[in-house]
């Protein structure tokens, strides 16, 4: 038993493998929601707090369904491009659906923190959330740290959090955020996902590389029919066009909302 | 142009079997003084010495027909692998790897090599088999038939381990072959002066294929470090050529505890056959010369104990991570860095070698046994 995914030399099957590690990161992002909404609710004078948003536990299932056997398994063994269906899943899906379990009462409890204010203003969240992405993914980084479960796991939990800081503005409704309306937070996802050069830049190395990047993955117990050239430009095409859905995803929905609060 | 790529080329042996067999992956446990030496050479691979030459054997063909190896291949740069379809980790990588490259050779440099794939496991390995396992890599490649002895007796030519196999109930599909990691190269001249061990990137075969295919071979100076060539038998010159074994390493990499560590070796044998039956050490309650052996679907790999090594007149005999190695077991106290370790070789011929091996960090093993080797070449 393993507690977190990373590289073995076994080849891969599809026997079912458990990752304590990963029950337990997931058990506990649960529980420090549930904790904070209900410390939120009792000093915001409330009876209780009040009932978990359904898009949480989606983001919860979206997180556990990434890093678990066998996204994770294979994300982190075998395959570049499960490894960044992983990234797009926990970076980019999982935490605004992750943010929208945070009651108005938790929201409010945090928000006027300095440290709070400072992580999840616009231009530091898009700065940190593009460096982590490019960082996790140098290849010499990414070779380096995916052998170790720790390593993995380090890399796994950057993107979560840092995904957490990018997307708190844009989901996150505070009186103060009207500093920040639907316009510009288009803007943000447009230079900061959608067309973000970090992204293409590595989805473009990743596709077009005459060699693959990775020596990881192009190392790893091969899976039959999939040669390590085609994964990795399967990893290129997945970053820069499932980045770029899931940003045009998210633009739809604040331009509905946006026009629907006109109206 | 901007690089992100980060090459991790394993450039020992040790590193290739090391990878196959002993649970790291891309040659992590490399190090970069020694990446560095090797690539002084002007190549990615692996030198070896004294250079091997093109062994003469028969096998059969994917079609059935004898294949005599030095003549089919003679004024080609041949790539010799030994392993078998069924292998669920090096033998496939290792020939998409190449089959990779060899898709953006220019026609020239491809038509000057070839890729001869010699069956592990003749059982399974059957021709129609290996001729479409090889065949969706590229239908180029060659793939050769023999019995286990046949086969057996080529590496022990090419001084390669056994094929190693455990015994396989009947009716059973799915078992291990335990083979060399290693792709050797023999170059236009017919000699192998390089090998390319498990971990060898396309990067890695990129750069050196065309050198091979033009007719380049190794140039510059050997890998060589300090502290290399540190170690001599005590009670007699080393650089006296009547000395029957010169020993030019003997290395324990610092253990973590009293349990086991590991003796790594390099020495060439001066005068006649000799064999290697045993290893002892004062500082441990045992020692074992065992054989890395790659890992399968289901295990990491695992090592097998070898009761003897031959060491012909004029051979250089390398102890290195992730191939033949001593394992020494119950330190009486954990060797530390700067210490020695008291070695006892015992060698059917010439007698006893009292060796003191120095403790040293594992980061510098592999530079110094590659220097070590380095001195020994002819």
């Amino acid at each position: 038993m393993q507690f977190w995914c990373s590289a073995t030399t076994r080849a891969w099957t599809w026997t079912w493998q458990a990752y304590v590690g990963i029950w337990i990161f997931v058990l506990l992002v649960a529980a420090g929601m549930v904790a904070w909404n209900r410390v939120a609710a009792r000093r915001a004078g409330m009876a209780s707090s009040p009932p978990m948003h359904p898009l949480f536990v989606v983001g919860l299932l979206v997180l556990w369904l990434a890093l678990d056997w066998p996204v994770g398994a294979l994300g982190a063994g075998y395959l570049a491009s499960v490894h960044m269906l992983q990234f797009l899943l926990i970076g980019l899906v999982a935490p605004p659906l992750l943010l929208r379990g945070i009651s108005p009462q938790a929201q409010a409890l945090v928000a006027d923190h300095p440290l709070i204010q400072r992580l999840t203003s616009p231009i530091f969240a898009l700065v940190v959330f593009n460096a982590t992405v490019l960082v996790t993914h140098l290849p010499a980084v990414a070779d380096t740290l995916m052998r170790s479960q720790l390593g993995s796991m380090v890399i796994d939990v950057s993107w979560l959090v840092t995904g957490l800081f990018f997307w708190w503005p844009v989901v996150v409704e505070l009186p103060r955020r009207a500093k920040f309306p639907p316009p510009l937070r288009m803007l943000y996802l447009i230079g900061g996902l959608m067309f973000s050069p970090v992204m293409f830049g590595l989805a473009g190395f990743l596709a077009y590389s005459e060699t693959p990047m990775y020596g990881f993955y192009e190392l790893a117990p091969p899976i039959p029919g999939i040669s390590s050239r085609d994964d990795h430009q399967a990893a290129g095409a997945l970053m820069s066009v499932g980045g770029a859905t899931i940003a045009f995803i998210a633009m739809s929905v604040i331009f509905f909302r946006w026009s629907k609060t006109d109206q | 142009m901007l690089r992100l790529r980060v090459r991790l080329v394993p450039l020992t042996l040790a590193g290739a079997l090391a990878l196959a067999a002993c649970g790291t992956r891309g040659g992590d446990a490399r190090d970069s003084d020694a990446a560095a030496a090797a690539a002084a050479n002007g190549f990615r691979g692996v030198i070896t010495a004294p250079p091997r030459e093109k062994p003469d054997f028969t096998l059969t063909d994917v079609n059935g027909a004898p294949f005599n190896f030095r003549q089919a291949t003679a004024g080609k740069v041949t790539l010799l692998f030994f392993g078998y379809t069924h292998c669920p980790d090096v033998c496939p990588l290792n020939v998409a790897n190449v089959a990779a490259v060899l898709r953006k050779l220019p026609f020239e440099e491809l038509e000057a090599v070839g890729f001869i794939f010699v069956t592990t496991g003749p059982e399974r390995d059957a021709p129609a088999r290996l001729k479409e396992w090889l065949g969706s890599f590229d239908p180029a490649f060659i793939g050769l038939h023999g019995s286990v002895e046949e086969v057996n007796r080529i590496l022990y030519g090419l001084r390669m381990p056994p094929i190693q196999q455990a015994d396989v109930p009947a009716g059973t599909a799915e078992y291990e072959v335990g083979h060399a990691a290693q792709v050797l190269a023999f170059g236009l001249d017919g000699l192998s002066r390089l090998e390319y061990p498990f971990g060898i990137r396309q990067d890695d075969w990129a750069h050196d294929l065309p050198k091979l295919a033009r007719g380049e071979l190794p140039t510059g100076a050997p890998p060589s470090g300090p502290g290399a060539v540190d170690l001599k038998p005590l009670g007699e010159r080393a650089d006296v050529p009547a000395v029957a074994i010169r020993v030019a390493a003997a290395l324990v990499p610092q253990p973590a505890t009293t349990t086991e560590g590991a003796l790594y070796l390099v020495l060439r044998n001066n005068l006649a056959e000799d064999t290697l039956y045993a290893v002892s050490s004062e500082a441990a309650q045992r020692a074992e010369m065992h054989e890395t052996m790659p890992g399968d679907h289901k295990t990491m790999g695992h090592m097998m104990p070898v009761p003897e090594v031959v060491v012909r007149a004029g051979e250089t005999l390398q102890f290195v991570p992730g191939g033949r190695h001593v394992m020494l077991l119950g330190f009486s106290s954990r060797p530390v860095l700067g210490e020695s370790v008291p070695i006892r070789l015992h060698f059917r011929r010439a007698g006893e070698l009292i060796l003191a091996a120095n403790v040293v960090p594992y980061a510098d093993l592999e530079r110094l046994l590659a220097a070590a080797a380095a001195s020994l070449a002819p």
